[in-house]
């Protein structure tokens, strides 16, 4: 039997991560998704990682588990900095020497 | 079924497969954001399911995943955004 501390971490993560895959679902520009990654990856997956470390008990498995968690928590940050980067670079600016902007002003 | 499998289930059916249906249409960006929300949400589904069914071997293959997802999104990010 589950221990209810573990439940409820457990379905708050669950709920977190839902509300964020549906939430990406309504909105329509990609930067308004991009900023839904945050809580699924800082809040969602942190805590269905504690719930199991938890529910595993203290050993190499809960470890394992808890860095599987710091890692997503760790490469989510960087990977929506680095598509939100990438996202600027290919908007127009009106500029025709910044990035995402050939020289003639055609954009391919 | 036990607590984790139901959660599991949940996060495949209302988690996983809108992202993937996000990562299948729109703009080459909008997909790719898709692209992460789902490789992230994998993980979270093949931890659960391997403590569902009390499989601990089965860890490593979300930590494979966990670690080959960043790089392959990271190949991704660095080919649309053409400044990195």
């Amino acid at each position: 039997m589950t221990a209810i501390p573990v439940l409820v971490l457990l379905w708050l993560g669950v709920a977190v991560c839902v509300a964020s895959a549906l939430g990406m679902l309504l909105l329509r520009d990609p930067a308004d998704r991009l900023h839904l990654t945050a809580p699924l990856n800082t809040l969602g997956v942190p805590l269905v990682a504690v719930a199991l470390a938890l529910d595993t008990g203290w050993g190499r498995q809960a470890v394992k588990i808890v860095l599987i968690g710091l890692l997503l928590v760790g490469t989510g940050a960087v990977l929506t900095a680095a598509t939100g980067q990438a996202m600027r670079s290919g908007e127009p600016t009106g500029d025709p020497y910044s990035p995402g902007q050939e020289p003639d002003g055609v954009r391919h | 079924m036990n607590a984790w499998l139901w959660a599991a289930a949940a996060v495949m059916a209302f988690g996983v497969a809108p992202t993937l249906l996000l990562a299948s249409m729109g703009t080459a960006m909008s997909r790719l954001v898709g692209l992460e929300a789902a490789s992230s949400l994998c993980v979270v589904a093949l931890l659960l399911l391997a403590q569902g069914y009390g499989r601990t071997s089965y860890v490593d293959v979300a930590v494979v995943l966990a670690v080959l997802s960043f790089t392959g999104t990271l190949v991704f990010v660095r080919f649309l955004g053409r400044s990195l």
